[in-house]
């Protein structure tokens, strides 16, 4: 984790689209590479990287289906990744919370100026 | 555990770029937003392309057979155009409506999809067997004409009332209840008015649904 709790493996934009996109699909459901490519807008060289870190950590599960040129490569959110992302988004909302009271309470009263 | 991704080309530079909190949310609903719109099924959109169907095939079925007394059986011609129809739009429901949501999806949504239309067409298949059965064992014309015409209803209510069940879906609970209401009313009024009732009542259903979910999402 970060100073701040994100999870510094999320926190990345190419990643958060990544993970926030494969959550948008049922438990259990997998993604073909070349749709998740297509959803995310990078590149297939930049998509597989990210992959690879999201995978390391077990964020994702890639497999490979068929060979030559029809072969596919499925990924698909596992829980250790769907609850990480969750814990993400929540602890995002708190710290935007608590900069938006932050601002406030930095704003000069009017009341105290006159 | 780096196995099935294909490596090669995968020379880009990585973006490593960081973000701000507000980036960050942004990105989060932009993303959530686009990922529903593309791969979630629209339904109101499926049901509306259900109700069409019914309306104009059974539609198209009463207008064959209307003004015959007696009733001597569907016109082929009629059949025919129905059997265009239905496959025209079972067409554009599984790849305009389904299809363009599921492109690339696999996996347990992908499985239920492909199971819930092989069960609609051996429900329907098997009932058309049956009446074919009952004609060939002898039952009148217009047996035959109701059972030909209560088959597609009867399955797709026993259908969308068994998938109901998957996900506890209410909307197809009320639907499959309401397409086997329809089925029973209809088979009282006779080989002909059946194909009205179906037409009305069960194409009037499905677009009732679209027209409330659609109000749903919007809401």
């Amino acid at each position: 984790m970060s100073d701040d709790g994100l999870d510094p493996v999320i926190h990345v934009p190419a990643r958060l689209r990544i993970v926030v996109t494969l959550a948008a699909l049922h438990d259990g459901d997998t993604l073909s590479f070349a749709r998740l490519r297509d959803l995310i807008g990078l590149t297939p060289g930049n998509l597989i990287t990210h992959l690879r870190k999201l995978e390391d950590i077990e964020y994702v599960t890639t497999e490979k289906t068929g060979a030559g040129p029809t072969a596919q490569t499925s990924v698909m959110l596992t829980h250790t990744g769907r609850a990480a992302l969750d814990h993400y988004t929540t602890v995002l909302r708190q710290l935007l919370d608590t900069a938006s009271h932050a601002n406030h309470d930095a704003r000069p009263n009017p009341r105290g100026e006159r | 555990m780096n196995t099935g991704i294909d490596t090669n080309g995968g020379s880009d530079v990585e973006d490593e770029t960081t973000m701000d909190l507000q980036g960050a949310a942004a990105i989060v609903q932009h993303t959530r937003e686009r990922a529903r719109h593309e791969l979630e099924v629209n339904y109101p959109l499926l049901y509306l392309a259900w109700g069409l169907t019914l309306l104009i095939c059974y539609g198209v079925l009463w207008l064959s057979v209307r003004t015959q007394h007696p009733y001597h059986g569907l016109l082929r011609t009629g059949v025919g155009g129905v059997i265009a129809l239905v496959g025209f739009f079972s067409l554009v429901i599984r790849l305009g409506v389904v299809g363009r949501a599921m492109t690339g999806v696999g996996g347990h949504s992908a499985r239920q999809w492909a199971i819930f239309f092989a069960a609609l067409a051996a429900g329907s298949t098997v009932l058309f067997i049956q009446a074919a059965a009952v004609s060939h064992a002898g039952a009148s014309r217009p047996v035959t004409g109701v059972l030909i015409a209560a088959a597609p209803m009867l399955s797709l209510g026993l259908v969308f009332l068994a998938s109901s069940a998957v996900g506890l879906n209410w909307f197809s609970l009320a639907l499959g209840l309401w397409l086997l209401g329809v089925a029973a009313v209809g088979m009282w009024t006779g080989p002909v008015t059946i194909l009205a009732v179906y037409a009305l009542a069960g194409g009037g259903g499905f677009l009732l649904t679209a027209a409330i979910q659609s109000w749903r999402r919007r809401s």
